[in-house]
């Protein structure tokens, strides 16, 4: 397990794990704030917040986590009233038509939460729908080393 | 008036022959350097220094095995590569934005079309730190194809002589099949494609001596001593 840690975010990679944490481009007069991408697959450079170029590449026992953080004046209400990191996640949480765009085989899941004021998604996408089972427990490992600075 | 204009020239006749001085010991420092093999750019290594042929020699490692890489991007995001432990074999490219030899590299990485790597390695670019490399240097040379990681660790932890040098680490395992310097990519991947069926062969040599020599001692497949004792 190796940390990669910046801006206040920070995750444990597992051997053969990617990952990067970076400042989300910004629009005209928007905040920037920061996103986490972490795979157990090669991730291509140059990747939207989404990471979708990467989801194209994955194969049936592919993992890719994607944290990205939304403007804190969302934090603690609608989609994000829910407080603290997501745990425990479950299989029967993924589906195919949580994906960007139908990708066969596919499939991914969302949640949104604030940590102490700021408003996140995590987002995670698996390789093999049908799969999804044998691979929660690594999933699980890898977001259950998230941590996010207050 | 006149005391003044000869004290002036004698005065910048003293600082001329400093210079020259200073220039000549420099030159001096730097021929010493280039005959300690301490020069950083094959093109300008000296015969003195045993380099003959366009590709230097590559050294194998035998056992030692690779490091992940950990640095920053040119664009300033936190980036870690899993190199070992990894499905893929990765070639590391270490470069910088300095050297003669490695713009051709820069230039091959970033130009059009799919870029034939080695035993379908993925090919990462390795630079120096942000402390020690020109962030947006690189940031104009870096192709948008690769990653690109500044890390000075991961030159100390690869032992990296000069540039270009590259690595080829192999991912299950995590050994580094080899490692050498060329002038063209062209280079690089006859320099990989002959250290990949080196390493293929010395594998498929071993397992046929292991056969043979238990051949020689009797052990057939299906012999009962290769396979352990049944617990009742």
């Amino acid at each position: 397990m190796a940390t990669l840690t910046r801006q206040g975010l920070e995750i444990e990679l597992p051997d053969g794990w990617d990952g990067r944490i970076y400042r989300r481009e910004a629009d005209d007069g928007a905040v920037t704030r920061r996103a986490l991408h972490a795979a157990n697959f090669a991730l291509p450079p140059n990747l939207g917040d989404y990471a979708v170029g990467a989801a194209e590449r994955m194969t049936a026992g592919d993992v890719l986590v994607v944290l990205i953080e939304f403007d804190p004046a969302r934090a603690g209400e609608g989609l994000y009233k829910n407080e603290g990191l997501p745990t425990g996640l479950s299989a029967d949480d993924f589906s195919p038509s949580a994906m960007p765009r139908a990708m066969p085989g596919r499939t991914a899941a969302q949640w949104f939460f604030s940590v102490a004021g700021r408003a996140f998604c995590l987002y995670v996408v698996l390789g093999n729908h049908n799969g999804r089972a044998t691979l929660m427990p690594l999933v699980n490992q890898v977001v259950g080393t998230l941590r996010i600075d207050r | 008036m006149a005391e003044v204009v000869a004290i002036q020239t004698v005065a910048i006749i003293l600082l001329g022959l400093l210079v020259v001085g200073l220039l000549r010991s420099h030159a001096e420092i730097l021929r010493t350097l280039h005959q300690l093999g301490a020069g950083l750019d094959p093109d300008g290594a000296s015969p003195a220094a045993g380099v003959t042929s366009a590709v230097a020699p590559p050294v194998r490692r035998g056992a030692a095995t690779g490091f992940d890489l950990a640095g920053v991007t040119p664009t300033d995001e936190a980036v870690r590569i899993g190199v070992v432990g990894a499905r893929q074999s990765t070639v590391l490219a270490f470069l910088s934005s300095g050297c003669g030899t490695c713009g051709s590299f820069w230039g091959t990485f970033g130009g059009a079309g799919r870029l034939a790597v080695p035993g379908d390695a993925r090919l990462v670019i390795v630079t120096k730190g942000p402390e020690a490399e020109s962030e947006s240097a690189i940031r104009d040379l870096s192709p948008a194809a690769f990653p690109v990681v500044m890390s000075t660790e991961a030159w100390l932890e690869y032992k990296v002589p000069h540039t270009p040098y590259f690595v080829y680490v192999d991912g299950p395992s995590g050994r580094i099949i080899g490692e050498g310097s060329a002038q063209s990519w062209d280079q690089v991947v006859s320099l990989w494609s002959q250290a990949l069926a080196d390493d293929a062969s010395r594998a498929a040599g071993g397992e046929d001596r292991a056969d043979r020599e238990l051949l020689q001692a009797g052990i057939r497949p299906g012999h009962r001593s290769l396979y352990p004792p049944q617990a009742n």
